[in-house]
């Protein structure tokens, strides 16, 4: 065997603590006495990391691009409540001030129409099942399928979307196919699209009862899409909240 | 859908797993940090998303197996460490990034280097442009923890031991080019071929 290989392998189980005590105690004295051995353990351990670090920097990037779709954190009910008692003058001047304000934009503007609200929340899910890493060539229909999501090539990916189902039904591409039929204006299709997901499916419930809500706005039915925005906000998910302030906007 | 199945989905990298956990726990978390660190809500955020990839992580690793407590005990525990370091370090007063706390994480277990020593950025830069088979073989052993003869039915290796030699000129590979173009710009990447 290679020198070299012998040492990297004995590393590498050292590392696995996979040695036994023996070779354990007469690598960690060769550690000492031979520099070259040490400078080539560091280095391994080094590359090792950086390795890792590459993975989980791919996933940080992922998760960043689902934060970018949820609804902002507000602040906590408790820590408002207990500065409304000790600021309760500010508290009434800036709740006269919002007053002021709603009773003139009530006065002044029409409610906004079911499409409105469809154009002001719709925002496409993100592509969180298999990002496109840089680089990456598409090389198979499921890899094109996906880079043209992100490429925002919604015509195209549909169409490959739909050829992928034909082989294996699976959530995350039912969900951005019924994304890019939103997109695309072919709303009943996408309402078939989120509500397989919901009856076939355990996961992306909420995000699938979100979008198939968006779909009636799209069509103005505005009374199906508060019944399904009202379920919606009563789960402990992070869409509670986005349908409580949809569902405030269509009363 | 219970912890077991979720550490199930996120150990076989299905993103529903992580996705799921994510968003069930976020505004707790979020808040919680916000409370006990004082912070603003990105900081908190930071946070949140380091403590995350640390339990997907972890969870790779099978350190989440056997998990006695909750899932969301762990990942609040993983926060309070989190929290620990940063009280230990110099950055108290900024908000840093995620990227801060996984380095430090890779870095936890007692090595004589500290993060800031060593750039885990060219490493992961050299790493991205090793080109194929080599990005796929390491990614296999050092983050999918895959054996030898596991990866060698993966990849087509007539054997173990082939995918042993690949693997070690793979290492090379990757050394020349973080090492020795560490002030330079990496090495253009070449073939490795199979022997």
């Amino acid at each position: 065997m290679n020198p070299n290989l012998y040492d990297i392998d004995l590393i590498q189980r050292y590392l696995d603590r996979s040695l036994t005590d023996s070779e354990k105690v007469s690598l960690e004295e060769r550690l000492k006495n031979e520099p070259l051995l040490k400078t080539m353990y560091l280095e391994h351990q080094q590359l090792i990391k950086g390795i890792r670090y590459s993975y989980l920097q791919n996933r940080l990037h992922q998760l960043r691009t689902l934060e970018s779709a949820l609804p902002p954190i507000h602040a906590e009910k408790k820590g408002r409540q207990v500065w409304l008692v000790t600021h309760w003058k500010q508290a009434t001047a800036i709740a006269a001030t919002i007053a002021f304000f709603v009773i003139g934009f009530m006065l002044w503007n029409k409610p906004a129409t079911p499409q409105e609200l469809y154009a002001e929340n719709f925002k496409i899910y993100p592509n969180v099942f298999e990002p496109i890493t840089r680089g990456e060539t598409p090389l198979s229909k499921r890899t094109e399928a996906f880079a043209a999501y992100e490429g925002g090539n919604y015509a195209e990916a549909a169409a490959l979307f739909n050829h992928l189902l034909t082989e294996k039904e699976e959530a995350g591409i039912l969900m951005l196919l019924g994304n890019c039929n939103l997109v695309l204006g072919n709303t009943s299709e996408a309402r078939n699209q989120f509500i397989k997901l919901i009856n076939d499916f355990d996961d992306l419930d909420n995000q699938a009862k979100w979008y198939l809500g968006l779909s009636y706005l799209k069509e103005g039915d505005a009374k199906t899409a508060q019944l399904i925005f009202q379920e919606l906000s009563n789960s402990e998910y992070s869409y509670a909240s986005k349908a409580k302030q949809l569902l405030n906007k269509l009363d | 859908m219970t912890d077991v199945e979720l550490i199930n989905l996120i150990k076989h990298d299905d993103p529903r797993g992580l996705g799921t956990v994510y968003e069930t726990f976020r505004s707790e978390f979020v808040h919680w940090i916000m409370r006990i660190q004082r912070c603003g809500n990105e900081d908190a955020r930071e946070y949140y998303q380091a403590s995350i990839v640390i339990l997907y992580d972890n969870a790779k690793a099978g350190k989440l197996d056997e998990l006695r407590s909750s899932l969301k005990t762990y990942l609040f525990g993983i926060g309070k460490n989190l929290v620990w370091q940063r009280y230990r370090t110099n950055h108290r007063d900024e908000v840093v990034g995620s990227e801060f706390y996984i380095k430090n994480y890779l870095f936890e277990d007692g090595d004589s280097q500290a993060a800031e020593e060593i750039n885990l950025e060219i490493i992961s830069r050299c790493y991205e442009q090793l080109g194929e088979p080599c990005h796929e073989l390491l990614g296999y052993y050092y983050f999918g923890r895959k054996n030898m003869e596991e990866i060698s039915a993966l990849m087509g290796y007539r054997n173990p031991e082939t995918a042993k030699n690949q693997k070690y000129k793979c290492m090379e590979r990757l050394r020349k080019m973080v090492f020795g173009n560490l002030q330079s710009q990496p090495a253009e990447p070449k073939p490795v071929n199979e022997e």
